[in-house]
């Protein structure tokens, strides 16, 4: 069961704006592949890649023994690409909210091999002190408004990342720009230095 | 009074029944155009699958599916692991593979696919399992060549990011 909810984005707006028309762009979505999304992003001349990651994670998870368990090798299998793939957006919603610090330096370390100087890295960072179980789905309706799918049967505690553990964490990017929103979800646009 | 014999070839001949009038659409069609074939659930091929008719797959195919000029259709069963060429492709079943529609591609809800779709038109229903990239650069499927093959690995080959400065402009 899901609470939707329209919000503004400051950040996707802020992200769009340096979106040109004259050109191809290359993305990462690492939510799931969602109707809205693919129509919004055709507008664009883009390639764009669906990689649903936090389902591919847990079934992932659900399929090898805890022990044998690495994050390193999860994230190569998860996110497949190649040495010379380049992105021009990352599009991680809210995902970091799903991971420790220490899995979120492997994910990003990962991440930044595919990025080159200029590559925007979405992401929202919940400040709340419970999250719903499972990440909020984000639908784009135009370049400043995203209905907000949020599974609302569980909740569970939420790592509460500090900016300076963001910042820390993030440091081959600089931050484009930051949004405080209503509901204690902190937008953040990333650029790769 | 008089009395008008009833005609004999009136009574033993019925006038027989007209077909109603084709649209003419219809009548121009080739026979061709109206066929397709099914491969059933209980299907299995291994190999190259090409032809002149559409096809409707709820069978399994391991290999390639080659209709360029029809329409390919995966049934909620059908359980595919070929690249898929097409006119309109849709998939409601399975596909690990990539699918070039020289029209269109439509990924139904009940579909699960992992693999690359490039086409002129692009629609997916929420609720379709999709992991792979979807070629929006406005080309044709005739002009997308096959990526590498590993299907959710795919980067865009580096005449599509012509354009791009690969030394630093920002997005």
């Amino acid at each position: 069961m899901v609470s939707p909810k329209v919000c503004k984005s400051l950040g996707l707006n802020a992200l769009l704006d340096t979106v040109r028309g004259d050109r191809i762009y290359s993305i990462l979505d690492l939510g799931p592949a969602l109707e809205d999304n693919v129509r919004f992003w055709s507008q664009f001349s883009c390639w764009l890649h669906i990689q649903d990651f936090y389902s591919s994670y847990r079934e992932w998870r659900a399929a090898v023994v805890p022990e044998e368990e690495s994050k390193e090798a999860a994230f190569s299998v998860l996110l497949p690409f190649s040495d010379e793939t380049v992105f021009d957006i990352i599009l991680t919603w809210d995902l970091f909210n799903y991971f420790d610090l220490r899995e979120l330096e492997v994910l990003v370390q990962r991440l930044s091999r595919w990025c080159r100087p200029g590559t925007k890295l979405f992401m929202l960072i919940s400040d709340l002190p419970n999250i719903p179980v499972s990440p909020t789905v984000f639908r784009i309706l135009n370049r400043e408004e995203m209905i907000h799918e949020i599974p609302i049967q569980e909740t569970r505690p939420c790592p509460r990342h500090q900016p300076r553990d963001i910042a820390r964490l993030m440091a081959r990017f600089n931050i484009s720009c930051s949004f405080l929103m209503r509901h204690g979800i902190q937008e953040y646009v990333f650029a790769f230095k | 009074m008089s009395w008008k014999k009833p005609d004999r070839d009136k009574l033993t001949t019925p006038t027989p029944i007209q077909p109603p009038p084709q649209p003419s659409a219809q009548k121009n069609q080739s026979p061709s155009a109206k066929e397709h074939a099914l491969i059933g659930s209980s299907i299995k091929i291994e190999g190259s699958l090409s032809g002149g008719e559409d096809l409707f797959v709820e069978g399994q195919i391991n290999g390639k599916i080659e209709l360029d000029q029809h329409n390919v259709t995966i049934g909620t069963n059908g359980r595919i692991k070929a690249d898929i060429h097409g006119r309109s492709i849709i998939v409601m079943g399975e596909v690990k593979g990539d699918l070039y529609g020289s029209e269109q591609i439509i990924l139904r809800k009940s579909s699960k696919v992992r693999g690359n779709l490039f086409a002129a038109r692009v629609s997916l229903e929420d609720g379709a399992d999709f992991k792979g990239s979807i070629d929006m650069t406005s080309k044709t499927a005739a002009e997308a060549k096959p990526s590498q093959k590993d299907n959710t690995a795919v980067k865009p080959p580096s005449h599509q990011l012509s354009g791009q400065d690969k030394t630093g402009n920002k997005v």
